[in-house]
């Protein structure tokens, strides 16, 4: 290939440096119906045009909050320093949570970034890997002295992540079409989950010892390592009826994709 | 190598591109003979996008319509990304599946757009090399749309239907001939959309696309949130004059309007189409 790779990497340097670099514009034909330079910006400008429609629809509660210039801004300035790798525009806001907590000026406003990750872990659940989901019989039928052996999974659609900010309170408003609470810095941090039931994602904040015991699991702890998490919330006699409980709402909320029990 | 021996796919009359906008409207039943979905959006694990391609499979045929294969790029095929939209048409069983004579990036990067390129031998050389590799992959011949373009290179040797002729031919490939992008670049660069549909082979073209443009300037802008315009449903009679029952499906990605207008869109491409399909048979 002789003469179209540099073709193609003086137009693409162009289309991501915005319009600065020159050297396409020579070999480009312009004429009376534009000149180069104005066709070559047809490209330039469909490109940062379409990733930010892109963060657009995938960051609702970010869009929410943030003045309708601002968010088009944080989104133009994510696709100006963040060139996309990905052969799908649908993972391309990937790296925009980490961006916002990095950047300046919008990093001095925390909650920007913890709202966008929010808004990814809802895209994330939304269109997840089909997993069937274990039923109480499962459990049942594991004889109950070896249920502290027992491995819980956790399916993909299931995620999970602690927030400094009311982004859940934010997020729920959104969808309830109720006006945009003020972002405040929560007294004690809070988990918040976010899973799909019958294709429908679902979103809520977590218990403290219900987030312990959630996190033991996807660490692939054993049944008895959450139990002692709970210890920290609760009295010993009452940890079992708890541990049920929480596995018991889990199944039943579509939770847990499967049980292990190590030979 | 994969042997393809039938050079064209059976025609399934007058189509709809999917929108998730119609998704319910849809599963009624619609004045509508067939669908294309864009491959990219189906490409992900699971959720609702897979499971209404899914029932829309249920009730109409299908077709796969790629943006991203990125055929003209001086990077090596993504195999992985082929690997991936063989698992979802093992799945979805379409009819036939489609994407851009373009590139859409290089080095890894991606422009998440569909870029012209210089009508030269290198080129075609480049291209039909890969689309061949691509179709054996796949183990089925696919269809390679022209894309509008805003810039002509001053290193091109020959007119773009020549081109895409040669492609088609020299790659044993199938055409997906948007009307709408011949009259937008004919515009664009002063050609005759006419000479274009003439120079281009009768037993290659699979499809039509049909979709709106805006202006910009002196440059018309492929948007695809119109209605189809008049010249460009002038052109297409002159298409179906030229290559026959050939699918037609209407292409609008943004203003989505309701279905019905769409429909009411599709029976104005019949109300053209069939009199010059009769008068022909």
């Amino acid at each position: 290939m002789n003469a179209l790779a540099p073709l193609q990497d003086d137009f693409q340097r162009r289309v991501l440096d915005g319009g600065i670099d020159a050297a396409i514009l020579d070999a480009v034909v312009g004429n009376a119906i534009a000149d180069a330079d104005e066709r070559v910006g047809v490209y330039v400008h469909a490109y940062t045009a379409r990733l930010v429609e892109a963060l657009e629809n995938e960051f609702l509660t970010l869009r929410f909050t943030a003045r309708d210039e601002a968010a088009a801004q944080m989104f133009s300035d994510y696709v100006a320093a963040t060139p996309s790798t990905h052969r799908n525009v649908r993972w391309y806001g990937e790296g925009l949570s980490e961006f916002l907590r990095s950047a300046s000026p919008w990093s001095k406003t925390p909650a920007f970034a913890e709202l966008a990750a929010l808004d990814w872990m809802i895209g994330l659940s939304f269109d997840a890997a089909d997993e069937s989901s274990i039923a109480e019989a499962d459990i049942a039928a594991i004889p109950f002295e070896r249920w502290g052996a027992m491995i819980l999974r956790l399916p993909q659609h299931v995620q999970r992540r602690g927030f400094a900010w009311n982004v859940g309170e934010v997020r729920r408003a959104r969808d309830r079409a109720q006006p945009c609470p003020e972002l405040q810095r929560l007294q004690f941090p809070q988990t918040w989950i976010v899973s799909r039931r019958n294709l429908e994602v679902h979103y809520r904040a977590l218990e403290p010892d219900e987030a312990a015991a959630l996190d033991a699991v996807a660490a692939g702890a054993p049944f008895e390592a959450m139990c002692e998490a709970l210890c920290d919330w609760h009295a010993q006699e009452e940890v079992a009826l708890r541990a049920a409980g929480l596995l018991k709402a889990w199944i039943g909320n579509g939770w847990i994709a499967g049980v292990e029990l190590p030979s | 190598m994969t042997k393809i021996s039938d050079p064209r796919f059976p025609a399934l009359g007058f189509g709809l591109g999917l929108r998730a906008d119609h998704y319910d409207d849809l599963l009624d039943p619609q004045r509508v003979d067939w669908l294309e979905a864009i491959s990219e959006n189906y490409l992900v694990p699971g959720g609702k996008p897979l499971d209404w391609l899914r029932r829309m499979r249920e009730k109409y045929p299908v077709v796969l319509h790629g943006v991203s294969l990125s055929i003209g790029s001086q990077d090596a095929l993504d195999l992985e990304y082929l690997a991936a939209l063989k698992r979802l048409a093992d799945s979805v069983e379409p009819a036939w599946m489609s994407d851009h004579l373009c590139w859409t990036g290089a080095h890894g990067r991606n422009l998440h757009d569909l870029l012209p390129l210089p009508y030269t031998e290198e080129a075609i050389a480049h291209v039909s090399a890969r689309v061949r590799q691509a179709q054996d992959f796949l183990g089925r011949r696919i269809l390679l749309e022209n894309v509008s373009s805003y810039v002509e290179f001053k290193s091109s040797m020959m007119p773009e239907w020549e081109f895409l002729a040669a492609i088609a031919e020299r790659a044993d490939c199938l055409i997906l001939l948007d009307v709408n992008n011949i009259h937008v670049s004919a515009k664009n660069h002063g050609f005759d959309p006419r000479e274009y549909l003439a120079g281009i082979p009768v037993r290659r073209v699979q499809q039509f696309h049909l979709a709106g443009h805006s202006f910009q300037n002196n440059l018309i802008i492929d948007t695809h949130d119109q209605p189809v315009s008049d010249p460009v449903w002038d052109l297409y009679a002159d298409a179906v004059r030229r290559f026959g029952p050939v699918s037609t499906m209407i292409e609008r990605d943004d203003n989505i309007p309701p279905l019905a207008d769409l429909l009411a869109e599709l029976d104005h491409a019949r109300a053209i189409a069939e009199p010059i399909l009769r008068a022909a048979a």
